[in-house]
């Protein structure tokens, strides 16, 4: 099997959390029959985003302890500077916190707390692993680019807006990654 | 000697302690974040009945007003004078990026966001102008114009829409495929609200 390990991230909060998990299930269904679908939880700790990561069936997930996986997605409302968005319009974590994984120097450079988690997944995947960001324009500017060289794994991001809450495009945009084609907008970026 | 050495090494370190803080507490704009405010989930229907809408392509008549057109075109498109809303002004990218962010607190939606943020990626600097014009029985099209240097010809980057309201109910989704809306009367208005693209018919039916 190709993709024995995949860990598919989705929000637990947040603006289209049902649409995202919906299309989790069914890449899970019928392209990553053997992946784990981990949900995110944002919580604002001391003016800053604390992010913890549990499977569907509500255990604690660790990245630290997942290891040889060949694919990471996200599948998340995102945009140009900041990366997945996992609390879109979600009252109850301020709105610079809904992006814990994001950018600073007006987008130019990953944030810390970015560095240091895509540093970490990039740990988790094995060599030919691959990152593929669902959501909106990540791949527009800086992020994607910065992201595989913080992983130093490639990523799959887009180039403009898409549907990665609906699950017949992001379906079709995920399979022309794995089929060696990716569908604009969806672009790759070396490490 | 070494008392005035170390007075005036004590006072670099003052100076240098005083000038610190005041540079690292310089916050980092807002308006190059994805979602630099709290904003709300668009209601295309309470948007269509009331609110400004950001659309584009906008067919008139079947004369398609779109971006990248310049300000004399859409007055003959239009068949009417512009108003000048703000003149000419010289902008960076960074006075333009808090320009938008003004504009996004205006129309504080996932809407006016998303557009906004397509606009901000082109990191535009140089000629700023609005202009709008006021369409009879339909409402104020306003035109947002940017020309990089003053020797160069403008075109417009953003088109904000404010149909004249109607109530809420009186707003209808089309039968069909897609979700367009429409209001009642003349003229005729549509709103595909996935493709953005907004339709005036101000003709009568087979003139």
């Amino acid at each position: 099997m190709p993709h024995d390990k995949v860990i598919i991230i989705i929000p637990s909060q947040g603006d289209a959390k049902n649409a995202f998990e919906d299309v989790a299930r069914k890449l899970k269904k019928e392209v990553y029959s053997n992946a784990t679908i981990v949900k995110t939880t944002v919580t604002d700790s001391s003016g800053a985003a604390s992010v913890a990561f549990t499977t569907l069936d509500g255990h604690p997930f660790a990245w630290d302890r997942t290891h040889n996986v060949s694919r990471v997605l996200t599948i998340s409302h995102g945009f140009a500077a900041d990366g997945p968005n996992l609390a879109m319009l979600d009252s109850s974590v301020p709105v610079e916190e809904h992006q814990p994984w994001g950018s600073k120097n007006e987008g130019r450079d990953l944030s810390d707390p970015a560095q240091a988690f895509w540093t970490s997944v990039g740990s988790s995947l094995r060599a030919d692993g691959k990152i593929i960001l669902l959501g909106c324009a990540m791949g527009s500017g800086a992020y994607a680019a910065n992201v595989a060289k913080a992983a130093g794994k490639r990523v799959f991001a887009a180039t403009d807006e898409i549907g990665a809450g609906n699950s017949k495009s992001a379906l079709m945009y995920v399979r022309s990654i794995e089929a060696g084609h990716a569908k604009k907008p969806m672009q790759g970026f070396k490490p | 000697m070494r008392r005035d050495l170390l007075a005036g090494l004590g006072l670099v370190m003052l100076v240098l302690a005083s000038a610190r803080p005041a540079l690292s507490l310089q916050p980092e704009s807002l308006c190059w974040r994805d979602y630099p405010i709290p904003v709300t989930a668009v209601n295309y229907e309470k948007a269509f009945a009331s609110e400004t809408l950001a659309p584009d392509p906008i067919s008139i008549n079947g004369k398609v007003v779109t971006t990248g057109i310049a300000e004399k075109t859409l007055d003959g498109l239009l068949g009417v004078a512009s108003t000048v809303v703000e003149d000419w002004q010289q902008r960076s990218d960074q006075e333009q990026c808090e320009y938008l962010l003004e504009e996004l607190r205006q129309h504080a939606n996932t809407m006016h966001l998303y557009k906004l943020g397509v606009v901000k990626l082109k990191k535009m600097s140089g000629l700023f102008r609005v202009v709008q014009w006021e369409l009879p029985g339909v409402g104020t099209l306003r035109a947002f114009l940017h020309k990089p240097s003053a020797a160069e010809p403008e075109a417009a980057y953003l088109y904000h829409l404010t149909l004249l309201p109607v109530p809420l109910d009186k707003v209808q989704r089309r039968k069909g495929k897609g979700y367009v809306l429409t209001k009642p009367g003349a003229p005729k208005i549509e709103w595909n609200t996935e493709t953005n693209r907004l339709s005036i018919s101000t003709r009568a039916a087979g003139e």
